[in-house]
């Protein structure tokens, strides 16, 4: 049976129905078109489909759509303003921490939630809690000092 | 083909929870935090006609330090445990072996419940609750019963609870005065992985440097995580300066018949029970 659902979508409130065994992952990528968050293992292990439910870090993956019901959801979409990158996509950019990319979005959802907990976490704590976010083109040192740098560039934001 | 579905549930109290519960079949079952479940599901291990959600239920995700001792509720997330500042000073092994599970992503997702009620012999936060006495609170919608943590385990994946009862919470009562704990375990990566041995260790030891009590846990090498009772008979009423460690470590060695299986042979999970053992007191000892 198909549930209607009510929840806030990057900053926009949207109504769907969705059916219960429908995980979130699938439910951003084929009925609101948002194919930016990426499924890779599709059973928690790679964090590439991560997105933020009220603000934390989760697996989309695991997460079914109908959880999300009065909850606020925030996707790799939600980030740029226009053409204007969002201070963490900036950080990757220019700490070269992109390759092929398809880890990206997950990462990215992973350091935005780790940083809204710890604005100035160290590169063991950024290590530990990205460490579930995997890269297999192993670009992991420049990733995590993409993360470390962004945290001095969302400081100076504020 | 008709695609699989289910019937979805979300109570908002444990007295609806467990009223819903009582009217479904045997082919029904809580959703907690999902990490297991929901794996299993996609991939077609288990069917459900209905699940019950019970990630509505705002009462069983708070954590509470009482007089008595810490309250977890049953739907407190891992990470909830993790960055507990207060938790952190003084059960530190908790939010340590919380903070070792799986990745931050997963512990948000993953509750203390679910991890006890999963039952995995692999469970790292069993180990250390054991050795801190802690109780499961279990509620049938109408009145409430408890069982100590080291009894509620029946078989591998199997805890005593019936249909149409739920875990509410996990008590942890105050260590008391003299008591130490501690957890170390044995993984083959950092993250995203599981023990292949664990062993959290207790002991209670007076002003005259006797220990008192003692607990040692074995996880991963047995269906049911439990404690190596001859392993402690060992050092209770002994003082800990004269711990006879090899004993001690050979009794909690032999309290168990680990598996061999892809993570380990049940010789290397033998070895490394002496192993951590030995690890666990000596640093219970110095603490």
């Amino acid at each position: 049976m198909s549930h209607e659902i009510n929840f806030k979508l990057n900053d926009e409130q949207v109504k769907v129905f969705v059916e219960p065994q429908k995980a979130l992952v699938d439910l951003l990528r084929d009925e609101m078109e948002l194919t930016g968050t990426k499924e890779s293992c599709g059973d928690g292990q790679c964090g590439s489909c991560t997105v933020l439910i009220d603000g934390v870090p989760f697996n989309s993956c695991l997460t079914l759509g109908v959880a999300v019901d009065g909850k606020s959801v925030e996707t790799i979409e939600g980030l740029a303003q226009g053409e204007k990158l969002h201070p963490i996509q900036q950080a990757f950019a220019e700490n070269g921490a992109v390759q092929c990319g398809y880890c990206t979005p997950g990462m990215i959802m992973t350091a935005k939630g780790l940083l809204a907990r710890n604005p100035d976490p160290s590169k063991d704590e950024i290590r530990h809690q990205m460490a579930g976010n995997l890269c297999r083109c192993t670009g992991y040192e420049k990733i995590i000092d993409a993360v470390h740098s962004s945290a001095g560039m969302l400081k100076e934001v504020k | 083909m008709k695609p699989y579905t289910f019937n979805y549930h979300t109570p908002e109290t444990v007295t609806d929870a467990c009223n819903i519960m009582a009217g479904l079949g045997e082919d029904s079952a809580f959703l907690a935090g999902g990490t297991d479940l929901v794996v299993k599901l996609k991939k077609g291990l288990v069917r459900f006609s209905d699940l019950v959600s019970i990630s509505k239920i705002d009462e069983l995700k708070k954590i509470e330090r009482k007089e008595d001792g810490w309250h977890f509720g049953a739907m407190a997330p891992l990470s909830a445990l993790e960055f507990h500042a207060e938790l952190k000073e003084v059960l530190p092994v908790l939010s340590y072996a919380a903070s070792e599970i799986g990745s931050s992503t997963l512990r948000n997702l993953a509750t203390i419940g679910g991890n006890v009620c999963n039952a995995a012999p692999s469970a790292d936060m069993i180990p250390a609750l054991i050795a801190l006495d802690a109780k499961a609170i279990i509620s049938n919608g109408s009145t409430t019963r408890e069982k100590l943590l080291a009894d509620f385990f029946v078989s591998k994946g199997q805890v005593d609870i019936n249909r149409g009862e739920i875990l509410t919470e996990i008590f942890v009562p105050h260590p008391a005065e003299g008591v130490s704990v501690t957890y170390m375990f044995q993984t083959h990566r950092l993250a995203m992985d599981v023990a292949t041995v664990g062993v959290a260790g207790a002991i209670k030891v007076d002003n005259d440097g006797v220990c008192q009590d003692a607990w040692i846990v074995l996880g991963a090498v047995s269906p049911v995580i439990g404690r190596a009772k001859a392993a402690e008979e060992l050092m209770i009423g002994k003082k800990v300066a004269d711990f006879q460690l090899e004993q001690i470590c050979e009794a909690a060695r032999n309290s168990v018949k680990p598996i061999t299986d892809v993570r380990a042979t049940k010789e290397y999970r033998s070895e490394m029970i002496s192993v951590l053992t030995e690890r666990v007191i000596k640093k219970l000892v110095n603490q």
